[in-house]
Parts: structure tokens; sequence; C-alpha cells
């Protein structure tokens, strides 16, 4: 199915931040697939060793056998000062510290990881591990899940969905980070996990699986008599909480090809259903179905965020009137499209892109192959015969949005981004009153691309006609803005349209952006930067695996909503 | 000798870190610390190589290099006793640029320390599509190094040659050809004439051998003197900003 650029949404439109900052998990996000994978291949996931105190602390050990390899899932579950719990990178401990490596876990090689991973970024793995990672219990939940158990009852569905997992993890690392194995050879000797993170997502996965188990498992210990197991509704309804901060913001601006890449695949999956997908009963339906579940889905969230949540409010209220309006029209309806400018005419950004979300669910058939899509080399080479008339034309038309921030004004470069010596941590600083302006990170590509863009302008008529080359010879600071310019004009997307260094910035559309690729939902702002958030709620767990699979587990809502509401006083 | 284990993507974050903290936005640290790493990852001591090169790149005061000649086909740059991970990749630049144009160009980089890091740079041309040589004397050792590489292929040979006598003519100095023809480069420094009358090859690393190394890097990791990791820690580390609790807060809280 070949789309053509004309049929994709504009760069003006998707690249704009408020946008990207309004996006939603789909069927195409990482998890989804990986979900999809394991259900289909039947991954096996077998809990070998699960030596836990009454307390809970000890290891686990859980092998996984897909229809390619074997890989160990290392659980270290250990006591933490609560006063020392902390979502923060620069955190030194922490309730379990976890591993994905190639391969069973003997003895020496569990001794090894238990020196290392419990110190995760102080400890040393090799390139035989794939992901570390660690989780905090959430205090909210952990204790009041296991008395319930403990003493017979089945938690309440209110409080599960008031934060809805029971571990959060605050750091998920693969791609090589402390001798583990590159992402390189992930992608050749590890094909389950070639798509993008699927590694830490299924890491995260297990960590979610744990928990579930730990949760029995002390609720037993703690009342033999009495305990009972989770209902494996609750299960599927618990998640892994995520706290992401300012961290994976860099990360966004450092991989523009594959941010393209990404918006790229979502892009053409909403195009092929806007020129393929032809509405019907059935579809429209479905739609309406969707969208129901949706709102509920919004009006479940409970959060602290005022902002947020009269953010949801309003998406749940424009998605009510827009369903609607879809049943006033559904007959009259003969493109998806008239869906689409209905909801860019009448509603918020949230919803015209929570609407998209699910006109792609409901065409599984136009989208399937893009899941397999080839991974992009990140590659960004610079084009030095190129003339330098040529950057100038393509500043001029691809980075206009760059070229319109004021760098006279000191609010458009009011902040700094920068890293910390507390465990490189990105930090964002006041420009003129932080210190550490000198040692800045360059993520501000406007401003980068302004200042080239003026340093050809300095050019005299005999010297406009030279070549990038001898531009960056005597030039050479602008050698690597230049490199993104030429790499990313070539992109159908480009770089987000955003000066990260502006006073206003926020830093917290750039996570949830990246963070609905992932698929993760449930986004609690704590502040504009950072954000706690939700993965694999409403997911099969360990024991749903090998049975038939419906995919549509997105949009969790409270199981039982309908048929057993009374189950959560039980 | 200590070591320590690293992955490829652990030391290329490392690496530009550390041009980071030596060039700051004054050069495009990222492709130059791709030089280092690809000398690493094929076994010729890329990390040594940085760090012998540091009171090169560290130094304000050096003159910046010239361009000499600037012809359609031929580029003279002197580097003024400069490191060449300052210059390679704006000569290689060069010298892509005028091949694209011209068929073909010469590039002269005098007044240079540092010459193998050019050998990543012929990998480049290579991977550009063009044919590429470069070669350079070791005037002490008496012995010439070639690197080479056929047009669209990723890896080099690298031969070293043993010859007859010294010759201060070409000390410090390396020559870089290219060219969109699909021909062999590799014996291009045969005009050096006299110097080549008894030479003798001495070693070579074959492309395969090159694949070979980094394969077996990538599925490994690298591993590297402890000294030198640390070394290229504390200069990378000059990137960082002292944290404060205001800063904290900076981050989130």
């Amino acid at each position: 199915m070949t789309i053509k650029k004309s049929h994709l949404r504009p760069a003006n439109t998707v690249m704009n931040l408020e946008r990207l900052g309004s996006s939603y998990p789909y069927r195409l996000s990482f998890m989804r697939i990986l979900i999809r994978r394991i259900m289909k291949e039947k991954w096996q996931i077998e809990r070998t060793t699960f030596e836990l105190d009454k307390e809970g602390y000890g290891d686990a050990i859980y092998e996984i056998r897909t229809p390619k390899k074997k890989y160990s899932f290392v659980v270290f579950a250990d006591f933490l000062d609560p006063g020392k719990r902390s979502d923060r990178v620069i955190a030194d401990q922490w309730d379990i510290t976890v591993a994905l490596c190639e391969g069973s876990i003997n003895q020496s090689r569990l001794e090894k990881l238990r020196e290392n991973v419990p110190l995760q970024e102080k400890g040393r793995l090799d390139s035989k591990c794939i992901v570390l990672s660690r989780a905090n219990k959430s205090t909210r939940n952990f204790e009041y899940v296991i008395g319930r158990l403990a003493s017979g009852r089945q938690p309440s569905l209110s409080v599960i969905a008031k934060v809805g997992y029971l571990y959060r993890t605050t750091a998920v690392y693969g791609s090589g980070k402390f001798g583990m194995a590159d992402w390189q050879k992930v992608t050749s000797n590890y094909q389950d996990f070639s798509q993008p993170f699927a590694a830490e997502m299924f890491t995260c996965y297990l960590i979610r699986q744990f928990s579930i188990e730990q949760a029995d498992f002390l609720a037993r210990e703690k009342s033999p008599n009495t305990a009972v197991s989770m209902h494996i509704d609750i299960k599927r309804y618990i998640g892994i909480g995520n706290a992401t901060g300012l961290g994976m913001a860099p990360f966004l601006i450092n991989h523009p090809l594959l941010i393209n890449h990404w918006i790229e695949i979502r892009e053409t999956a909403l195009a092929r259903v806007f020129l393929l997908g032809e509405p019907n009963k059935a579809l429209l339906k479905h739609f309406v179905s969707l969208a129901n579940r949706a709102k509920q889905h919004l009006k479940e969230i409970s959060i602290d965020n005022e902002q947020q949540n009269s953010i949801n409010y309003k998406t749940s209220k424009d998605i009510a009137l827009f369903i609607e309006w879809l049943e006033l029209e559904k007959y009259n309806i003969k493109q998806w499209t008239e869906l689409a400018d209905h909801a860019t005419k009448n509603t918020g950004i949230e919803a015209q892109e929570l609407i998209n979300t699910i006109l792609i669910e409901l065409h599984p058939e136009l989208t399937q192959d893009l899941e397999n899509t080839p991974n992009i080399e990140e590659s960004y080479e610079l084009v030095p015969e190129m003339l330098i008339t040529s950057l100038r034309d393509i500043i001029r038309s691809r980075y206009a949005w760059a070229l319109d921030v004021d760098f006279t004004s000191i609010h458009s470069n009011a902040v700094f981004w920068y890293r910390s010596e507390e465990k490189m941590e990105p930090r964002l600083g006041q420009r003129n009153s932080d210190p550490g302006a000198d040692r800045e990170m360059m993520v501000g590509v406007a401003r980068l691309v302004r200042q080239c863009y003026d340093g050809i302008n300095r050019l005299d008529s005999n010297n406009i006609k030279l070549t990038v080359a001898q531009f960056v010879f005597f030039h050479p600071q602008y050698r690597l803005i230049i490199r993104r310019i030429q790499t990313m004009s070539k992109t159908q997307y480009g770089d987000i349209q955003a000066n990260l260094l502006d006073e206003g910035v926020l830093p917290i559309h750039l996570l949830r952006c990246k963070l609905s690729f992932f698929g993760v939902g449930k986004f609690d702002p704590k502040s504009r930067l950072w954000v706690r958030n939700t993965m694999f709620q409403g997911a099969p767990i360990q024991s749903d695996i090998g049975s038939n699979h419906i995919d549509d587990w997105f949009f969790p809502i409270m199981p039982f909503a309908k048929q057993d509401k009374g189950n959560e006083h039980n | 000798m200590n070591t320590t284990k690293i992955s490829i993507n652990e030391l290329s974050a490392l690496l530009k870190r550390v041009l980071e903290s030596l060039y700051a936005d004054n050069k495009d640290y990222e492709d130059t610390a791709q030089l280092a790493l690809w000398l690493e990852i094929h076994n010729l001591n890329g990390i040594s190589t940085l760090l012998s090169a540091m009171e090169y790149i560290t130094n304000h005061d050096a003159v910046a290099p010239t361009l000499i000649t600037d012809d359609v086909d031929r580029c003279v740059i002197d580097n003024m006793n400069g490191s060449l991970f300052n210059i390679a990749c704006v000569a290689t630049d060069m010298t892509i640029a005028k091949s694209s144009f011209a068929g073909y160009c010469h590039t002269n980089i005098i007044n240079c320390q540092h010459l193998n890091v050019i050998i990543p740079c012929v990998a480049r041309c290579g991977a550009r599509g063009y044919s590429s040589s470069a070669w350079w004397f070791e005037t002490s050792a008496k012995q010439l190094h070639v690197a080479s590489i056929s047009a669209n292929q990723t890896n080099p040979k690298y031969r070293i040659m043993e010859i007859g006598s010294e010759s201060d003519i070409y000390h410090h100095h390396v020559d870089l050809i290219c060219s969109q023809e699909k021909i062999d480069l590799s014996d291009s420094y045969e005009h050096l004439g006299h110097l080549m009358d008894s030479a003798r090859q001495k070693k070579q690393i074959s492309p395969i051998t090159f694949k070979q190394r980094f394969e077996k890097n990538q599925n490994n990791g690298l591993t590297i003197d402890e000294a030198n990791y640390l070394r290229l820690y504390k200069i990378a580390d000059q990137i960082l900003v002292e944290a404060t609790e205001k800063s904290r807060h900076n981050a989130g809280e």
C-alpha cells in the first residue's frame, strides 16, 4: 500500500509541540506490538526461582523461552528505607533491581549479577545482559493490596484505579549501557527484541508480573489461613508504573531521524485509514464503542494535577459531544476524513488525536505490515558538495519555524539544558541566574539553525558560491547543525518544531510524545518537568499466554465496570 | 594492566562527551568522536591516540589551520602542527566535495599530528561511494602507512610498509585522494619514487579482518585499559554542572 507524501498530514501540523504532547498510545505503540508478538508466538515465561523471605525480600528468576532464544529475568528484592524511596535518577537504593539477560542463570552468574545489578549505574554488566532496571513500590497501593488479600478480600477497584500499579520503574536501561549488549547486537542476536525498546518494554512487563506474584505471596505469608489470590481480572488491571523526567527530552532532540521514523509510521497508518478505510455500520458502531471506552478511561483517571485533570475533562466532554454528533450523522458518513474534519472544527487537539488513535484501531488490516517496518540507521552525514545557497534555501523552507523565533528577546533564550554532576541527570537552568550555561547541552535546535543562517548571510557576494565543505572549513562550529539540517530536510516530518530554550518551554509535551509511542497511558504530570504514567494496564498476564488473544487492552477501564461492581466491596 | 569492559554504544557516548568538553560548540564534536571510536572498535588504539592528542586539542593558542590551496581537484591544508582530530572531518568534506564536482581530488594535510586518524576518513569516503586512499610516513620507524578502500565498501585495507630510508619531506604529512571512479587506489602512493625502491610490506589488515574485529567487539564488548577509561571519564566530566538544591529542583521536584 503506497501512500504518497501528499496524503500525509503536513509537518507544521504534526510536529507542533502541543500536538505531539497530545499523543495517545496506539495500535503500533511498542507495547502493543510486543504483546501481540508474545501472544502469537506463545512465549513461555516460567518462574524458576522465588526465594523470598516473609517480608518479600530475596531473589527471583524467570526463564523466558521464545521460538528463537532463551532469556532470564533476574529480580533482587531488598529492604528500602521508606525515606530513601525516590523516583529520581539520583536515588541510589530501590525496592527491586532487575536485569534481563540472555540464556540461563547459574549460581556464579547469579552472584555476579547480585554484586552489580543492585548498584544500577555504579555496577558493570556484560554483553549478555540486555536490560537493567529498578522499581519502587507504590506506597499507596502495595500494603493496601496485600492487606486486603491477606484478609480474604479483593482490593477495591477504585483504589487500584487511582494508582494502577504496585511498582513504579524509575529507569530502564538498554542499548549497551554499563557494559550491556549494544543495540546493534540486540537487533542481530536477539531478534525477539529487534523492535525499538522491545527489550526495555518486556522488562517492565516482567516487573509487573513479579509485582503481582509478590503481592499474592506476601498476602499468603501474612495470613495463610485467610489469604486469597488476587482476582485474575484485577491482575490484568494492575499495570506497571513509570516515572519519566527530563532525561527523555534530550533523547527526542538528539534522535530526530528516529522520531521522524516513528511519526511517519503513525501518520502513514492514519493516511491509509483516511484513504483506504471505508466506514460501514459495523465499523461505526465499533468506533462509538471504543470512543465510549476512551471517555470512560479518561473519567477514571484520578490524579492531582489540575491542568491534566481539566485536559482530561475537556477531552472526555469533547468525545461525548463527538459521539452525539456521530450518532446523528452515522448514516451520512462516507469517509473517515469526515470524522477528522468534524473533530478539527469542533474539538480540542487532545480529542482530535484520540479520535485518530481510534480510527487507526478500526483497520488493523491496513496497518498490520507497518509493525514490521525495518529499523532505520541513524546517520547524519554532511553533504559537503551542496552549495551554500542551497543550504540557505533549505533552512528557509524547512526551518521557517526556527527562523520565526526572535532570539533577540531574552524570553526566547531564557533557559538552558545541562547535565548535572549527579548521575549526569539532565536539568533545566535559568540562563541569567543559574551556573552551567557555559556547559549547556546542544538541544536548542532553533537557535543553532538561526546562528548558522546568520553565518551564511554574513558571507559576502564572492563567498556565497561556496560549497558547504568550504563553509565549514572556515566555520567548523556550524558543521554539526548543518549535518542535521541536511539530513532532516530529506525526511517527511523533520525536526520537532519547538524552541527548547524558551522561558515557557513545556518539556512535558516531549515526554508524553515519546511515551505514547512506547504505549504508555494515564499521564500524571507532577510538574512541567516530569510525569508519572502507567504501562501495560489491562494487558494479558503471564497465565494468559497460550490462550486466545483478543488485542483489545488499550484504554483500560475498571474490570467488572458493567457486570460486577459489587466485587469491590467483598 | 587493569581493564574494563565497555560496549560500543557506551564508548561512543563517552567519547562524544570527551570531545564536547574539549571543543564545546566550536567544532563538530560528535563526528570527531566517531573517528576515535572507529579506530578503537577496529583495534587501532583510538582511545590512546585521542589521549595522546590532548595537548594538541586543548591548545587554544594554536594557530587555526590554513587552506593553502583550494583548486578544483586539489586541496592543501596546513594544520599548524595541530592534531588531525581537529581537521579530519572538514578535510574529508573538502576532498569529497571536490571529487563530486571534478571526479577526483588530492588533498595534502601538512604539519599534522596523529595521522592514523585518516583511516576512518578513508572508510567514510568509501561509504559515500568514492574510491579512496591515504598514505603517510612514520619517519622514525621508516614506515609508510597506506589505507585504501573501494567505492561503496565499508571497510578499508590498511598496510604498513617498511621503507629503506628516512625522509623528512613527508614528516607530519598525510595525503588523501578520492575518486568517483570505481578504481583501486591502493597503490597510489607509488609516485613516491625512490623512497619505495626497497619497500616491503610489513603488515596488512584486510577489509575482512576489520569486519571481524568490529563484529567481535560488537558481540563481546570492548576491553579497554582502565586507566585510560578513567582519564576519559575525567575529561568528559568537565561538561557536568555542579549540583545544588536548586538544581535538583530544576530536574523536576
